[in-house]
């Protein structure tokens, strides 16, 4: 072989060889770069979870703090609402107390009144010996009005007459506005029949009739 | 030389197709050397690519678009082609109207082959900037992708006037090309035959040239590296559907190339990590292509990269291997393609025990055996098959009945007359099999037909 043919030939294996080690090359970069593109998208992927977690997690507890506070404050709002029901149920308590007490003012109704308050104290204790406590400034009012109820001559269910004895030792406070305690058997069973008392059971027996009358068709008690 | 290339730029300045400085600068961009090319690119990058760009689309002369097209891939691949494609994206987001792969769609289609293969360059390169940078509306990209991918399959088709060289540059762009989510999934999209006339190129028997078996493996392998999981399914059926266990099986028993176990072994290395789902895994057992590997690693390989994919390539499938039983190991055996005599097709106690298995989602093994009879080109699948079938009608209550639905005599006959000597004795089997059936007379029919053709009356 001459010269020329020898160059021919190592520059053919130039060449072969240049470009087995060309492809190589290639494989190595687009391994690597496909590689770096997997990883790449996996990362992202990861991140994306993580953050869409993340936010999941705050959006929840955001959630759920609104929902706290919500009923917290409603609650607070039933409160209030019971809260001035109970005023306005005192406030309508006091007048008719206010009220009451004007009572003694007209004698002739109170008297009246009085006796009525002493045979239904007769009537309930059932008792033969009976004894009534009443207010100072009452004494005579009471006094007549025990005559009254007594007229006629009241019996126990057990047939005996009724005796009244009107206590002149202790008597109501002043604070009373005004009717009368009946006892027996030495004060061991009574029949309050005070005014203060009469308007307390007439308010807790009507309570339910006077709450549907103020506040109706309210949505709270549904 | 000069004056020829100075003059068809300047004609179409003439001609008003493209300005005088575009046309100026075309030329200097051709004449100037590498070097100086890298600054003067660097400075007028994107009126060269909207020059370029006006020339493909509007002048009508062949040499003219030849020139540009080899100018630009010439731009294109040079290595310093970041800038080249912020102007791409620069020009595109400039004339919105103008879409960016249209005109050279158009090109693929022309005659002139050499144009087509530089224009399907172009397009490979042009596809991979648009991914990154996204530029075009996304329903118009996938359907030009899925264009240019029938495009892609269909040139892959041999006939008489493919010439290599097409083929090579076809297989080149392809590899580009095939490196994005998009168009892996336009490629292997299901119903199309594209990765199957890949596949062709690597049948044996066809004997075709180291550079192109290199190729067809690298886009496999580019294929491979699939993302998203929607991708990854479409393109671990498209391999399944063509038996691909049993293509890198041959490869890597009959090929001696170091570039082409490379390539291979690195596609089977994607495999056999499970990236692509645990079917194309244990197909690969099945296939025997671990024991081929074995056998690999005991040749000393000079590349590092070699021996590393081979260790892992063996880690993975051990590790799959051992938590599969006989019966798996043969079903994936079955489906991968690749049938060999091992022990376990003649040992009758594994077909006692296991031939109802056989029947199993749909009669898959079965179908698959049967379907193997009749298509495959080796006498050893062949006669293997055959002789599985035998046994399933042996042991199998009803076997025959459900055989005998798939019509498989006449390709049995088939085979008997042209087949070697171990396939004909399976498949004497088969046919003694059927005969018991009870269709006597066409069975004896079978029988004298087969023997007065083998004396040669």
């Amino acid at each position: 072989m001459n010269d020329s043919q020898v160059r021919q030939q190592v520059q053919q294996m130039v060449s072969f060889i240049r470009q087995e080690a060309e492809e190589k090359a290639n494989e190595i970069r687009v391994k690597a770069e496909e590689e770096f593109n997997a990883r790449k998208l996996s990362a992202v992927e990861a991140a994306k979870t993580q953050i869409r977690s993340e936010y999941e997690k705050k959006f929840k507890q955001i959630e759920s703090k609104l929902k706290v506070a919500y009923s917290t404050q409603l609650n607070a709002s039933r409160l209030e609402i019971l809260k001035q029901r109970e005023d306005i149920l005192r406030e309508i308590y006091e007048g008719v107390e206010r009220e009451l007490s004007k009572a003694r003012g007209d004698k002739e109704s109170y008297k009246k009144l009085l006796e009525k308050l002493l045979k239904q104290s007769f009537l309930t204790l059932d008792d033969a010996d009976v004894s009534i406590t009443s207010n100072e400034e009452d004494l005579s009012l009471v006094e007549s009005a025990t005559k009254k109820a007594l007229e006629g001559g009241l019996k126990t269910s057990g047939g005996q007459q009724v005796k009244a004895e009107i206590d002149r030792e202790s008597f109501l406070p002043k604070t009373s506005i005004g009717g009368v305690i009946v006892s027996s058997h030495g004060g061991k069973i009574v029949c309050n029949n005070t005014l203060e008392a009469r308007l307390e059971t007439a308010y807790q027996q009507n309570l339910p009739q006077l709450r549907d009358l103020l506040f109706g068709d309210s949505e709270l008690w549904k | 030389m000069d004056e020829d290339l100075r003059y068809p730029w300047m004609e179409l300045a003439r001609s008003h197709l493209l300005q005088k400085s575009e046309a100026e600068l075309l030329q200097s961009c051709e004449q100037n050397l590498s070097e100086e090319r890298e600054g003067f690119l660097d400075k007028n990058c994107r009126s060269v690519v909207g020059a370029i760009l006006s020339v493909l689309s509007l002048s009508s002369n062949v040499n003219e678009q030849q020139r540009a097209a080899n100018l630009f891939l010439s731009l294109l691949t040079s290595r310093k082609s970041l800038r080249l494609e912020e102007a791409i994206v620069a020009v595109a987001k400039q004339d919105s109207k103008r879409n960016l792969f249209q005109p050279l769609i158009t090109f693929l289609e022309k005659e002139n082959r050499a144009l087509a293969a530089s224009c399907a360059q172009i397009l490979a390169i042009l596809f991979s900037v648009d991914s990154t940078y996204k530029l075009e509306p996304l329903d118009l990209v996938k359907k030009q992708c899925s264009h240019i991918a029938d495009w892609f399959g269909n040139n892959l088709l041999e006939n008489d006037s493919t010439d290599e060289g097409f083929l090579l540059t076809i297989l080149s762009s392809l590899c580009q090309f095939v490196r994005h989510d998009n168009s892996r999934l336009a490629f292997a999209e299901k119903g199309k035959d594209n990765v199957k006339n890949l596949s062709y190129l690597l049948e044996k028997n066809k004997q075709e040239p180291v550079s192109i078996i290199y190729k067809t493996l690298f886009v496999l392998w580019m294929l491979s590296f699939a993302h998203s999981a929607e991708v990854k399914q479409v393109v671990a059926e498209s391999l399944e559907k063509i038996f691909i266990s049993r293509h890198i099986l041959e490869v890597l028993k009959y090929f001696t190339m170091e570039k082409v176990i490379r390539v291979t072994l690195s596609f089977t290395r994607n495999l056999a990590a499970g990236s692509l789902g645990q079917r194309i895994r244990r197909e690969l057992i099945g296939a025997g292509v671990l024991e081929q590997v074995v056998i690999l690693s005991s040749k000393g390989w000079s590349d590092k990269d070699i021996v590393d994919d081979i260790n892992a390539i063996q880690s993975c499938l051990e590790e799959e291997r051992k938590v599969m039983n006989s019966f798996e190991l043969y079903r994936e055996e079955v489906l991968s393609g690749a049938l060999n005599w091992t022990p376990v097709h003649k040992d009758p106690v594994f077909w006692s025990e296991n031939v109802q298995k056989l029947d199993k989602n749909n009669f898959e093994v079965v179908e698959m055996l049967v379907r193997l009879v009749e298509e495959t080109h080796s006498s050893v699948v062949a006669s293997i098959a055959c002789h599985d079938l035998a046994m399933y009608m042996k042991y199998h209550p009803s076997g025959r009945l459900h055989i005998q639905r798939y019509h498989v005599k006449d390709r049995l006959m088939e085979l008997m007359v042209t087949g070697e000597p171990v396939s004909e004795h399976e498949i004497f089997n088969e046919i003694l099999f059927n005969l018991k059936l009870g269709s006597e007379e066409r069975g004896v029919e079978m029988y004298s037909n087969v023997v007065s053709s083998q004396m040669g009356f």
